[in-house]
């Protein structure tokens, strides 16, 4: 796999760019910590591109993971997050709005199975194609298709149980 | 349309209105992913030799030191900064041109070195 050039990564982020910044948003719930570590994303698949192995679309979301990874951990050093990772607890501060937006459907997608919320998150917040997944989580295209409509079913259902509650 | 595609396209719309990064947030992270990109043209733009061709360049600067100090000096005699008078002491060169040359009657001690005599020793001064 050769070194992505410049401009592949210029083109990673036009694409991707605002995709990494809604999901980081969606799991720490803060617009600045969200920006940063999405800009932390961008500049380290720029200083790293040399190590690049995959495709640069999956490559790119293992680094976004392990820096999602290590924010978590430093909150969890500094005693901030007794939590799940992936719990909807709220965040100090942060936006009331924002949170209130996302709690509901965020909340569902957090109940998901470990592999379905990764296929739906990679799908519907960076727009990633059948295929690109496939490539990320190891899987055929055809099987990602039906992870993603079992998935979708089930959000369906959890979304209705909290509207009828 | 099937189950599938209506669930995609009901999801797609519930995701597209979750918030997101405002565009001055995307457009501060564009310009420093520039200024990485333009940092990261210029590491790269400096010459940077391979290593193949460094110890190449090495090893011809080895080979040219030391042809350049061949042959090596014999007896010093090159080596002392001030060299000594030939009226002074025979130089030992001379010395040791005698000492090689000169026949070997051993005088003094067991050795089997070539020991001058004491009155061929002087004689050397002599010249």
């Amino acid at each position: 796999m050769p070194t992505p050039s410049r401009t592949e990564i210029e083109n990673l982020f036009r694409r991707h760019g605002k995709g990494v910044g809604s999901y980081l948003l969606s799991r720490v719930r803060d617009a600045e910590l969200a920006e940063e570590i999405t800009a932390c994303v961008f500049l380290k698949v720029v200083r790293l591109r040399e190590q690049c192995r995959s495709s640069l679309v999956a490559w790119m979301w293992s680094i976004v993971r392990s820096e999602l990874a290590r924010h978590f951990r430093a909150r969890r050093a500094h005693g901030d997050l007794d939590d799940e990772i992936a719990g909807a607890d709220e965040e100090p501060g942060a936006d009331l709005e924002l949170r209130e937006s996302c709690d509901q459907l965020s909340g569902a997608v957090a109940s998901l199975p470990d592999l379905e919320r990764e296929v739906v998150e990679l799908r519907f917040l960076l727009g990633l194609k059948h295929r690109e997944i496939a490539e990320i989580v190891d899987r055929t295209p055809g099987n990602v298709s039906v992870i993603l409509h079992r998935a979708l079913r089930r959000l369906r259902g959890t979304l209705a149980d909290s509207s009828r509650n | 349309m099937s189950e599938y595609e209506e669930l995609e396209r009901e999801f797609a719309e519930e995701f597209s209105s979750l918030p997101g990064l405002s565009e001055e947030a995307l457009a501060r992270i564009e310009d420093r992913l520039a200024e990485e990109l333009a940092r990261d043209r210029s590491r790269s733009s400096s010459v940077r030799l391979p290593r193949w061709l460094t110890a190449l360049a090495t090893a011809a600067m080895l080979v040219l030191a030391t042809s350049l100090a061949w042959p090596p000096v014999r007896n010093g005699d090159s080596t002392s900064a001030e060299p000594v008078a030939d009226h002074v002491l025979p130089s030992r060169r001379v010395v040791d041109e005698r000492v090689v040359t000169a026949p070997a009657p051993v005088v003094f001690g067991f050795s089997n070195r070539p020991l001058v005599s004491v009155d061929r020793y002087a004689s050397l001064y002599e010249d």
